[in-house]
């Protein structure tokens, strides 16, 4: 059973963090809460323990976002001064644009309701369609079509983005 | 000729179809142009995900800890967590010793002023507890206190024990019991004991002469579904009680906890089917009015 948990472990770390990452947009976090999910699973002992670690890890990501909602909040009644950036030195130039192009993709991903969004991340995360029926609480086979729409909604959201800047540098 | 749905395509190109239902799709797809161009549609646009998803990955590459790492972890955490409750269980004896004893001379004088403030009677705000006139409310029933004599102490008793019962203390089959708001309870200046902030199911009064020494039952639930139970009454009236539910008691490893408390002439009792030590820390949010 320590084994099995292990192994898992191996294999689908990489994903969970990922998975975290996708959801708090914070790479110390995510992986923090990936370790706290794989703790938790040597207590609980899970029957299935793949879905069962990414279930944990969803749940993880929604108290954490609610938890910087209301951070969040707080921090604008602190403070009314607009963040400023820190200036891009130029040979950072490749890391602002990779930074760009993961900006569009996390807005365009926002824009999708949150059960598309979760069934998609849980979907490219590696899981099957019974196990994100099992977590979402969605007939298997309404997975198929909570992602048909959801790819739909992302690529289209995406291109929209996106389009504005596109046209901006056609004409610059 | 029907087509083939979206949502089955995506199924398909996600090999999340049985062995038949792809044999199904394959064959459709081979005698229908229009299907195999959806399947096309799709397939980039499955593909296109893949690719705007994979940019959202952190700068740095994820380096796994070594599992040794998290076993020790976890083991920490055990620990830490044992220690948490070996320490919980200490303090709430310790808290249950020294404070409880206090705290509830505090709200059974408070409960003492609300009644003489709220009820012409004779009942004084002044008097000691231990002078409370115990009336039995049914003639025929013969109170058998337990532990300590009530009446020969001329001082208040401040008593905390905890037993294990089979059954939550019956109600005595004498004696008339009914069912009260938790509103007009505490208006009626009844002593009415529960815990701050769970949902109150039921309380119900057993009547007496005085108000002061009528017996007060309230039910709650706990999060978890269990039920809390907690009566408060004249000691005699409530050693009844636990005696009798001590005499029903058959073992069992999911007994319910009890925990009773007495001080002066009052005692109370709580009972539910969880650890005694959060019972324990139940009985220190208890509130009387």
């Amino acid at each position: 059973m320590a084994d099995d948990l292990e192994q898992l472990y191996q294999s689908t770390y990489t994903s969970v963090v990922r998975f975290l990452y996708r959801r708090v947009w914070d790479l110390d976090r995510a992986h923090d809460l990936a370790q706290e999910v794989f703790v938790r699973a040597m207590n609980h002992r899970p029957e299935k323990p793949r879905a069962w670690v990414f279930a944990v890890a969803a749940n993880l990501a929604r108290d954490e976002a609610r938890a910087a909602m209301r951070r969040k909040k707080h921090l604008t009644l602190l403070t009314n001064d607009p963040i400023v950036m820190p200036a891009a030195e130029p040979d950072a130039q490749e890391l602002v644009e990779q930074d760009e192009r993961m900006a569009s993709v996390h807005r365009a991903l926002d824009e999708l309701t949150p059960r598309d969004k979760e069934v998609l991340l849980l979907w490219d995360a590696g899981l099957t369609y019974p196990e994100i029926a099992a977590q979402t609480d969605l007939a298997v086979g309404a997975v198929g079509t909570t992602l048909a729409r959801a790819r739909k909604r992302l690529v289209a959201a995406h291109e929209r983005l996106t389009a504005g800047k596109m046209d901006d540098a056609a004409h610059s | 000729m029907r087509h083939i749905p979206e949502e089955e395509l995506h199924a398909y190109l996600d090999q999340a179809l049985s062995r038949a239902q792809a044999v199904e799709i394959e064959s459709h797809l081979a005698g229908c142009a229009r299907c195999r161009m959806e399947r096309d549609a799709i397939a980039g646009l499955r593909d296109r995900t893949t690719a705007l998803l994979s940019t959202l990955a952190p700068a740095q590459s994820i380096q796994r800890p070594a599992w040794a790492e998290l076993r020790r972890r976890h083991h920490l955490a055990t620990a830490r967590r044992a220690r948490i409750i070996r320490g919980a269980v200490w303090a709430a004896s310790l808290v249950a010793a020294i404070g409880l004893g206090y705290g509830s001379h505090w709200w059974l004088d408070q409960a003492r002023e609300e009644l003489a403030g709220t009820r012409d009677t004779a009942l004084s705000p002044t008097r000691p507890a231990t002078t409370t006139v115990v009336t039995p409310v049914v003639a025929n029933r013969s109170p058998a206190p337990r532990g300590t004599a009530i009446a020969s102490r001329s001082r208040p008793i401040e008593r905390l024990e905890q037993d294990t019962l089979s059954s939550a203390p019956t109600v005595p089959a004498s004696g008339v019991w009914r069912t009260e708001s938790l509103e007009r309870a505490v208006a009626s200046g009844l002593t009415v004991p529960r815990v701050a902030g769970l949902p109150v199911l039921q309380i119900q009064v057993q009547d007496a002469p005085t108000s002061s020494s009528s017996l007060v039952a309230v039910e709650q639930v706990l999060t978890g579904g269990e039920l809390v139970r907690t009566i408060e009454g004249p000691a005699a009236e409530m050693a009844a009680l636990d005696q009798n539910a001590v005499a029903s008691n058959s073992g069992g490893a999911d007994a319910p906890s009890s925990v009773s408390m007495r001080t002066g002439s009052r005692m109370l009792l709580m009972t539910a089917r969880i650890p005694a030590d959060s019972l324990r820390a139940l009985l220190a949010k208890l509130r009387t009015k």
